[in-house]
């Protein structure tokens, strides 16, 4: 499996080439073009309830759909819903991502995914939902944000604060918690940033330039309103 | 990116080097080294390739539990002013690291996998309550579903209704032949007055439109518009028999049966928009679903209270109660036969019985007959 990403910036593509046999597992829509060697078939990955618990309780899409080359080597457009950056890494089998809903775009064939629960405050304050994806395994994974990808490194006990909106991805070996953005409730509140993470290395974690929650309430005054 | 048929090798490469940790450190990559640990009696082996092997003495060890799910094992130290981290998943290495028998570091990872442990055992329990407690909420609504629907309804205004109502009237009256004026309508308005006038109070404008139609119909929409077809009245053998369904149709607009059937077709999240006061574009989707009020069933609660009110009313406005129900029983009878009112309004013998029960119990009032001469009535149609 190769892959390379087309059109870099807002409106990009990812390319990958399979050979014979190969399949990569990607977010159901995501899939822009084939060839004709390609075989599509849909899959809910860990089962029927598995597939309804990331549906219901992640609000990500409820089938993978898996792309295998049957017929010989080809090749597969996807492409993300929203505008933004795609960003290809390695999972080298012993490092786990957990990835907010919406940010996965493909994936190798042997990359696991899971729903996971995340603690009461973190899910409800922390602006990623309940529930979020725990991505693990050997192979090569897509992910695909809203504005562009920004990596933060972080040394063993470093801390950063982020806003939670803009998360799109971190490794399992940071910690966060979710804490007010102001000292007082007030100014945490009127400062429009409400509550952000505090995380702390050692890791990674990947954070979306623009905020979708925000780009929505930006669009949503140009709507024309029902009389 | 590299080239795998497999994409989930067994073993990497041909050495023996299988990595079974991460290791941080200021000089390793940021997303961690994948490294492997080796725990000897005094001492741990930490080798980031097979050449290069690091020993760290236990007692310069600090362990402590983390992770996302907290089911890690991170170990401490400092080397060369540099700290270390290695975060251990692996259930055989933490094995190994518990059975230690150094005192210090044995006890510092008995406390970590017990904190870790509690920590899950914690989380658990939440999750649990959170579930328990959305499912008991979802119960709650679902129980309390008809007093939301109430609750809902009661917020709707009139003008609301009357919008709703006319929208019907308007689809249910396209391609049907409307008569305005002959003695049809004459007694069927008469009827109407008197009904509504003894309907204290009440906000509702009652307006009656006969529609030239074999079918055996009649229906009051929200708001008051009160329909009935040619078909009906042929049908009945008295003016009472009349009265007796349009009192029955007359209380479903006054309990706002209408509404509550629609409220409770456009949903839960409509219903808790107009209880919480955001009724905009509710009026909407109540419009658009307009036309099914025509064809809505109601529920068999619903149809027994219209009985009921209707029969109160009868009874108020001095109309003999009998007709109505000697007009149930007829339609019970042809009950299976394509009568549009049965198709909505079920009629069983059952039903009859228990609006004859429920008439003898009503106060004595001395029924005045309507003035009409129904066979004149009947002949004009």
């Amino acid at each position: 499996m190769k892959s390379e990403i087309l059109y870099p910036g807002a409106f990009p593509m990812v390319r990958i080439e399979l050979a014979s046999g190969e399949s990569v597992k990607a977010e159901s829509g995501a899939m822009v073009a084939c060839s004709p060697t390609i075989d599509v078939d849909s899959k809910m990955e860990g089962g029927f309830l598995g597939a309804l618990s990331r549906k219901v309780l992640s609000g990500e899409k409820f089938f993978f759909q898996t792309l295998r080359a049957t017929r010989g080597l080809g090749e597969v457009l996807l492409a993300p819903t929203v505008p933004g950056d795609i960003l290809v890494f390695e999972l080298d089998g012993m490092n786990e991502y957990l990835v907010q809903k919406d940010g996965f775009l493909a994936g190798a064939d042997g990359i696991k995914i899971e729903s996971k629960m995340q603690s009461l405050s973190r899910g409800l304050l922390g602006g990623e939902g309940l529930f979020i994806l725990k991505i693990s395994g050997k192979g090569p994974l897509v992910l695909n944000s809203f504005g562009a990808i920004h990596t933060v490194t972080l040394q063993p006990d470093q801390e950063y604060i982020i806003d939670n909106s803009h998360l799109v991805a971190w490794t399992a070996t940071t910690s966060y918690n979710i804490e007010k953005a102001a000292a007082g409730w007030i100014a945490s509140l009127t400062s429009g940033e409400g509550f952000v993470c505090r995380f702390r290395g050692p890791g990674m974690v990947y954070i979306q330039s623009r905020n979708p929650r925000g780009f929505g309430s930006w669009v949503r005054q140009f709507l024309p309103t029902a009389e | 990116m590299h080239e795998n048929p497999t994409l989930l090798p067994s073993s990497p490469s041909t050495t023996n080097f299988i990595p079974n940790a991460l290791c941080f450190g200021r000089n390793f990559p940021a997303a961690g080294l994948p490294c492997r640990l080796d725990v000897l009696p005094t001492e741990l082996a930490v080798s980031v390739s097979e050449s290069s092997v690091e020993a760290v003495p236990l007692d310069r060890l600090a362990v402590k539990s983390g992770g996302f799910d907290h089911d890690h094992l991170i170990l401490s130290w400092t080397a060369d002013g540099d700290k270390r981290q290695l975060f251990v998943k692996d259930p055989v290495v933490i094995a190994s690291l518990a059975a230690l028998t150094h005192a210090e570091v044995s006890r510092h990872i008995a406390r970590s996998i017990k904190g870790a442990s509690r920590t899950r055992k914690a989380t658990k329990i939440w999750i649990w309550l959170t579930m328990a407690s959305i499912m008991a909420i979802l119960a709650g609504l679902w129980a309390a579903s008809d007093v939301l629907v109430q609750m809902a309804v009661h917020r709707i205004p009139i003008e609301w209704e009357h919008t709703v109502g006319e929208s019907a009237r308007q689809q249910v009256l396209m391609g049907q032949r409307v008569i305005t004026e002959g003695p049809a309508v004459n007694a069927v308005q008469n009827m109407i007055r008197r009904l509504a006038g003894r309907l204290h109070g009440s906000p509702y404008r009652f307006e009656v439109t006969v529609v030239r139609n074999e079918t055996v119909n009649a229906m009051a929409l929200p708001g008051g518009s009160v329909i009935v077809y040619t078909g009906l009245l042929k049908q009945a053998d008295s003016p009472e028999e009349v009265a007796g369904v349009l009192a029955h149709e007359l209380s479903h607009v006054v309990l706002r049966h209408g509404m509550e059937s629609m409220v409770q077709s456009v949903g839960l999240m409509t219903m808790v928009m107009v209880v919480l006061g955001n009724q905009q574009g509710v009026i909407g989707a109540l419009e658009r679903l307009g036309i099914q009020i025509t064809t809505l069933k109601f529920s068999r609660e619903k149809e027994t209270a219209a009985d009921l009110h209707g029969l109160h009313l009868l009874n108020e406005a001095h109309i003999s109660p009998a007709g109505m129900i000697a007009f149930f029983k007829r339609l019970a009878k042809n009950e299976g036969t394509p009568i549009a009112l049965l198709s909505t309004h079920p009629m069983s013998a059952e039903r009859a019985a228990r609006l004859s029960r429920e008439a003898s119990s009503l106060p004595m009032t001395s029924p005045t007959p309507f003035d009409v001469d129904w066979t004149a009535v009947k002949a004009s149609l």
